[in-house]
């Protein structure tokens, strides 16, 4: 489907996975660099990861359950 | 709630960009798990919000828009994040994020002001699933619109 289309149908929704995309591979690809300026290196890095990680999965459930909020 | 996730997860990131060095190494981790919270998990509601308006036989087309425009948003990312912190060293990871979120937040409350979300009896039916190999889903062969033409 052209993404006018798209736009058209859900706005809101577009403008969100894109933000999504930018927002969350940005930042986690990035994590390492900004763990080496705390001088902690890789293992910060996994830790930083699975933080987020953790309850971005555990999280999602109750989430998408209260949407419709 | 896509707003108030963005919200609270742009604020953790401000957190995170303003403070990240006096909160140290555990500190920074703690609000990670509350950015992640926020951040990782509104994809999977924009999606939702799409599917709600979209007629169902038009899913898969609109599905495929929306990772298109994601994989799009992914290249971007991390060159953005790349110049931010050029330009301000490590505050600039997540002081991007945290702008970029509560500017999300900000469109959020500004799209919900403009158009009212669909009733609850024209919404999809869902249930939570496990994330499951390609190899063993039998797809839904229903198709109204197909159907219709047949």
């Amino acid at each position: 489907m052209p993404i006018g289309r798209l736009y058209k149908l859900a706005p809101a929704a577009v403008i969100g996975v894109m933000l999504a995309g930018v927002i969350n591979t940005g930042t986690l690809a990035l994590l390492p660099i900004y763990f080496e300026s705390f001088s902690i290196g890789g293992g910060g890095t996994v830790r930083g990861w699975a933080a987020s990680s953790f309850n971005g999965l555990q999280g999602g459930c109750p989430t998408e359950s209260s949407a419709d909020w | 709630m896509i707003a108030v996730l963005c919200a609270i997860s742009g604020m953790a990131a401000m957190v995170i960009a303003i403070f990240g060095r006096s909160l140290g190494e555990v500190g920074v981790m703690m609000v990670l798990v509350v950015w992640g919270a926020g951040a990782l998990t509104f994809f999977g509601l924009c999606v939702a919000h799409a599917i709600d308006r979209t007629p169902k036989g038009k899913i898969p087309q609109v599905m495929s828009g929306l990772l298109f425009i994601w994989a799009g948003g992914s290249i971007v990312g991390p060159l953005l994040s790349g110049i931010a912190m050029r330009g301000a060293g490590a505050t600039g990871l997540f002081g991007l994020s945290g702008l970029l979120l509560i500017l999300l937040a900000l469109i959020m409350v500004w799209r919900v002001s403009a158009r009212a979300a669909p009733e609850e009896h024209q919404q999809e039916d869902w249930s939570p699933i496990l994330p499951t190999p390609l190899a063993s889903v039998e797809l839904d062969p229903r198709n109204p619109d197909r159907e219709a033409e047949t």
